[in-house]
This record gives C-alpha cells, structure tokens and sequence, in this order.
C-alpha cells in the first residue's frame, strides 16, 4: 500500500528562511511544488519558485519522496 | 501654486536670465509629469544638432504631480538630457530630499540651458532662483560639497551636487542628493559638469501646495501609508535592503558573474547578499523623505583594507557590480567601492561594468599594459579597482583613466578586435545588474527602452518577475521568466506603466503595493487631471512613443534595439544554463503590436496621431507632396 504522506528536505534563500521552520516537510502524496508553498504558508504578495537539482520547477511539478527542495523568492532589487 | 507640475523655471547660465515656462494645463495632463512632461518640453525645445555637452544642450529636472505629499515613494522626481554616454534621449529618477524642497521652495521643475562664464551654484529660495560661485566648491567630492552648502544654507537646505568625475565630464558621472541619492544613469553630472554647473539648492520654504481635492488626498495618504509599510516587499526592503534577496536570485540566474560570462555563483551570493550586509556592516537605515520604507542602508566596515566610517551603504545594483560582476565576493570592498563612486561623481552600473569588460580583456590580452599604462586590470583586485582606476576614471587621468572613463562601447572601440562582443549594453548604456538570460522579457525591456539597457524604465522587470498584478488592464499573466512567451504582449503594457511611473515620480519599490485605481485616484487628488485608468495609461503610452521620437530625431533606427552580444549568449551554468533568448521572436512581435516601423523603429503615423502625437508625426513622417 502506498504512503499517505511524502517527505522532502527544504531550504530558502533570502526572505524565504522566515517560512521555513526546519529543514524537512511532510506533505501528501502527489503534492505539487505549489501545494509545497501553499502548505508552508508563504504569502501570495511574496513570488516564489521551487529549485530542484539546481534546476528551477514549474508550478505543478510533483514532488517526490527524498526530493531536496530550495525555495527562493522573486522579488529583485536595484 | 497648483498641486499639477506648472511652476517651471527656464534658467539661461550664460545670460544669467530666469524666466518662468508656461506649460499649458492640458500639456501636463496629456504628459504627467516628470520624465513624460520633461520629454515633451525636450521635443519642443531642443536643438537636436546640439552635443550632449554644448552649452545649448538642454537639463531638465522635473516633479510629478504628486511631490511634495507626505506618502511614501512620492519623492523622486526626473532629469531629462541629451546623454553624452548614448547620444540619444537621457532620463534618470532620483529619490531623496530634493523633490519636495524644490516644489516647496516655490518650483516643479527647472530647465537649465547655456553655459556659466565660471564654476557656479544654483540657489532656490522663497520663489526665487539665484546663480551663485562656486569657485570654492570645484573640484571638491561630493561628501564634503554637500556639507558645506548644508552648512552655509542651513538645516533645511539639500542640494544636488556633482563631483570630481561630473566636472570632468566623465559620460556616465551622476548627480547626488545628500551624497546618498543619486542620478546615477546616463551622465546627468557631466551635462551639469559642462554647464560648469557644480550644485543645486534648494531651501524647503513655506510655499503652498494647493491640491485640487486635498481632503480626499489626505485620507488616502491615511489609509496608504500603514499598507505600504507592513507589505511584506517593504518589509524585505527595510530589515535586508534592495540586496535583500541577492542570493534567492543568484539560483534564477538574475545576478550576473564575471562579466556576465556566467550567472551562478553561490558563494558570491552568500557573501554579498542583504543579509550579510546587515549582520557584517548595517549601523541603521536611511530614507527618502516622507518613506516609511526606509530601504536605504547605513555602514561601517570597522577594519581591514577596506574600512570605511559610518555612512552611505551600497544598493543591489552597486553590490553586484563591484562585486560578483568583477569577480570578487569581498562585500566590504563593494560598500568602499561604491563609497568612492559616490564621492567622485560617478554611476556604479556604468563604472563597475566598464571595469568587469576591462578585467575581461585583459585576461583574453584584448586590453594590454600598453593600453593600461602598465596597470594590471586583474579579476577580483578590488584594490586596484578601488584605489587606482575609481580616481583615475573620475579625473579622466592616465591611460586606464581615460580609456575606461569613455564607457565601456566606446573603450571597446577605441582597443579594437573582439572586445565589443563581450560588452554588456545596449545603445551604449551598460546593463544593470538582471540577467535577461534568466528573465527574457528583461532581453526586450533593455533593447527597446528608450535611454539603452535599463530595468526601471518599463515595468516589465516587475511584471516578469510576479511582483506586481494589474487585473485593470489585463495584466493577469502567470510569466515563464525563461521563455519569450506572452512577453512582447507584457513589454506594451510595461512601457506604459513605466512612464506612468517615472512621470508621476513613484518608487518603484515603496509603491509596489499600489493599485492603479490608487495611483489615478491619488494624481486627481492632487493635480486634479480627472484620469480614468485607461486615460492615463494613454498618457503613460504617449510619453513613450515620444520618447521613442526623440531618439529618431538623434537618427537611432529599429537596428539600434539591439542588445550587446554577450547578453544573449546562452548561460554556461546554473538553472539558465544552454537555454536560448528568442530575442528576434520578440522584438518582432513587439514591433508589430506597438504599429512600429520595421526601419526606422518609431511607430506608425496614425499611431502617433492616436497617441495625440499630431504634430510629432508630422515630423516623423512629413507628408511629401
């Protein structure tokens, strides 16, 4: 039987660390990078995108268990 | 005085005459204000034959409508030349203390022409403009000019003030207010420098601003303020500053590396990034007035060879190009480095790109100790950077000085060979510091913005990024920053929101929360222009297509919204790399929703006539009988 749940290790950058409380979520199975987001509770008014392998996700991309997830904000300054 | 930008003085430093423009209401209205308005009084007035350094060159410094009111991001204001760095149509915006002053002291907005017999000074006060030497001041840095006019005019004086680089007339000199705010782009200060023009005062007075709905003005301000400053964007701003998120974006590949030969370096993000500066060198915070944001940053590096007092910290821009642009991931050199620029007069994003070309260079052999006078021009040797070619750039002293105080096209011209492929600019304007290998739309953005390659003179580095939403005009669009897809479309509504912007004179980070129902209803409260969002997106539109005009009068043809190859080759490493820019895609598409000609690059005769433009295209495109 399948597992429920999924765990990826996540890290931000920048303004994101705030939302991060500790370096491991635990989110359904056949989450998206974007329920990743939603369940970290990052606000709407801060854009943000998912890398993975140093490569950025799209929005819908499932995650998968053991995935090591970085977050970084879009705001740029300057 | 009326809340709209119509108190306008015309200063001739050669006669010494002042008089004051008459600008009819209905012309402010259809141009905003600052860039847009100073564009249209460029259009109507200068001699386009005129070099950019000539005393009938034309400095134009402009208010929007909405200077002077007590909201955060309300006080910037615009100056428009002709650039000695592109040859085309210059424009930089400048927040800090000035703007308010000078509509305070009885002025929206002057307009400088002829040049002074001797080094003088402009002084503004109870409605009146007097020319003054400045003999003692030439030649002076900025720090210590601006606190001996503060000292001579008083607490509530603050000046524009050009220092050793603008008197030089180095093309990319900049002009500071309180030595911490700046005209950075384009070369403001050299244009002042050949007026033989070393400072502008302003003494705040009791000059009345009279609002067209001041009590409406006055609740908004109520309401926005609180909402500006718990945004959460202005709350990165104000504990991390515009380089708070340096290090988010060196993983999208925004931040460029050693001459933009790469965009990743994860080291160099750590060590440069808001943060650091905040737990390394941070002693406060600074401000523009009446900003509750408060994103400027205040350091001190306590020791080692780059120490420096407490004062002025460097912005993103300032970080990365005397930083990872050069190679170095020394954060207390950037904060010195941009220390010095500020001091002698000069732009960071040019000063430090033409330096991270010539570090190029001189590793590919392109630029020699023969060129150099014997100065190695080494990656990372923020020593030599610092201590040698700052001051001899500013002074255009030495062989290195000169060379690369002509910016970087023209140093690449001037050495030959190769080294114009790895420039980064556009229209001979160095890039900031935002990859467009990592946002696409920034690729079309630099290439068709009127002043060369620039992130602040459209909207689109915002839109493309996901920071702003703007569902009253469509403006809906979940981006892919590494596609050309829906980006020409963006790049219409950009060009428009861009002037809107620098026209009412906005910050465009202290503002981000801003609606556009918000930004006409807070004009019509002061200025009472009556706009309706689609009114004054037209008048947003307009002053970019006259920008785009003027550039044609200085012969710039579609063939000039090019951008240097280097910024279109496809990243080598990092989240970018191998993807490729369909630049052409874009801009063609572009062109064609835009109604611009495919040669000479200015839009279509009835698309300036729909713009209002009637007259303006005529000039364009005269009707040959």
């Amino acid at each position: 039987m399948a597992a429920d749940t999924i765990s990826v290790r996540v890290s931000g950058k920048g303004p994101v660390r705030k939302y991060i409380a500790g370096d491991e979520a635990v989110v359904p199975f056949g989450s998206t990078a974007s329920m990743l987001v939603l369940s970290l509770k990052i606000p709407r008014e801060l854009p943000v995108i998912c890398m993975k392998e140093g490569r950025r996700m799209q929005p819908g991309s499932v995650l998968h268990d053991g995935d090591s997830i970085t977050i970084i904000a879009m705001m740029a300054g300057g | 005085m009326t809340g709209s930008a119509g108190t306008i003085a015309a200063i001739n430093l050669t006669s010494g005459k002042v008089e004051i423009l008459e600008i009819p209401v209905e012309t402010r209205r259809s141009f905003i204000g600052g860039s847009g308005l100073a564009a249209k009084i460029f259009w109507d007035r200068a001699d386009f034959t005129a070099d950019p350094l000539s005393p009938e060159a034309l400095f134009i410094l402009l208010n929007g409508p909405l200077a002077g009111i007590r909201l955060s991001g309300a006080s910037r204001m615009s100056a428009t030349a002709r650039s000695p760095l592109t040859g085309c149509l210059a424009e930089s915006s400048c927040g800090g203390f000035f703007p308010p002053a000078l509509r305070l002291a009885g002025f929206d907005g002057l307009l400088v022409t002829g040049k002074a017999e001797k080094p003088c000074c402009l002084l503004i006060e109870n409605n009146t403009i007097s020319i003054r030497d400045a003999g003692g001041l030439w030649g002076r840095g900025i720090v210590e000019c601006t606190a001996a006019l503060k000292e001579s005019h008083g607490k509530k004086s603050t000046s524009l003030v050009i220092g050793p680089a603008g008197e030089s007339m180095v093309p990319f000199a900049c002009v500071l207010n309180e030595a911490h705010h700046a005209f950075g782009r384009c070369g403001m200060g050299a244009v002042m420098g050949s007026k033989n023009l070393k400072a502008i005062t302003a003494v705040q007075g009791k000059a009345g601003i009279d609002h067209a709905d001041p009590v409406k003005l006055k609740s908004m301000i109520k309401e926005l303020t609180p909402r500006i400053k718990e945004y959460l964007i202005s709350q990165v701003l104000h504990d991390f500053g515009t380089a708070g998120n340096l290090e988010g974006h060196m993983y999208s590949g925004d931040v460029p590396v050693r001459n933009w030969t790469s965009n990743f370096d994860e080291e160099m993000g750590n060590a440069l990034t808001g943060s650091t500066m905040s737990d390394r060198f941070l002693t406060g915070t600074g401000t523009c007035a009446y900003c509750a944001v408060a994103c400027k940053r205040i350091v001190r590096v306590e020791e080692g060879p780059f120490a420096i007092d407490e004062g002025p910290g460097p912005e993103y821009e300032t970080v990365v190009a005397f930083g990872s642009l050069m190679g170095s991931a020394d954060l207390a050199a950037a904060c010195k480095a941009g220390r010095v620029c500020n001091d002698l007069g000069m732009d960071t994003i040019s000063a430090g790109s033409t330096i991270a070309w010539a570090m190029e260079a001189y590793e590919r052999g392109d630029l020699t100790d023969d060129h150099t006078g014997g100065v190695a021009v080494r990656w990372g040797d923020m020593d030599t950077v610092i201590h040698t070619l700052l001051p001899a750039m500013a002074q255009r002293r030495g062989l290195a000085g000169g060379l690369l105080s002509m910016g970087s096209a023209v140093a690449a011209r001037a050495i030959g060979g190769n080294a114009a492929s790895y420039t980064a600019q556009s229209k001979g304007l160095e890039a900031p510091m935002h990859d467009p290998r990592g946002g696409h739309g920034h690729a079309l953005a630099y290439a068709v913005s009127p002043r060369g390659a620039c992130h602040v003179q459209t909207a689109m580095h915002f839109m493309e990024t996901g920071a702003c939403n703007y569902p009253e005009i469509g403006f809906e669009f979940d981006l892919e920053a590494l596609t050309g897809e829906k980006k020409p479309e963006t790049m219409v509504l950009a060009a428009a929101i861009g002037c809107v912007e620098n026209s009412a004179c906005l910050c465009q980070f202290a503002d981000r929360s801003l609606t556009l129902p918000e930004i006409v209803a807070l004009i019509n409260a002061a200025a009472g222009y009556g706009y309706t969002v689609e009114s004054l997106m037209e008048a947003g539109m307009r002053g970019f297509l006259l920008k785009r005009c003027i550039n044609h009068r200085y012969g710039l043809l579609a063939s000039d919204d090019i951008l240097s190859p280097r910024l279109l080759e496809p990243a080598r490493d990092g989240d970018t790399a191998g993807i490729e820019v369909l630049f052409d895609e874009m801009k063609e598409r572009f062109y064609g929703l835009m109604q611009f000609d495919p040669g000479k690059g200015v839009p279509a005769r009835s698309r300036l006539e729909a713009a209002g433009l009637v007259e303006e295209a005529e000039r364009i495109w005269p009707r040959t009988l």
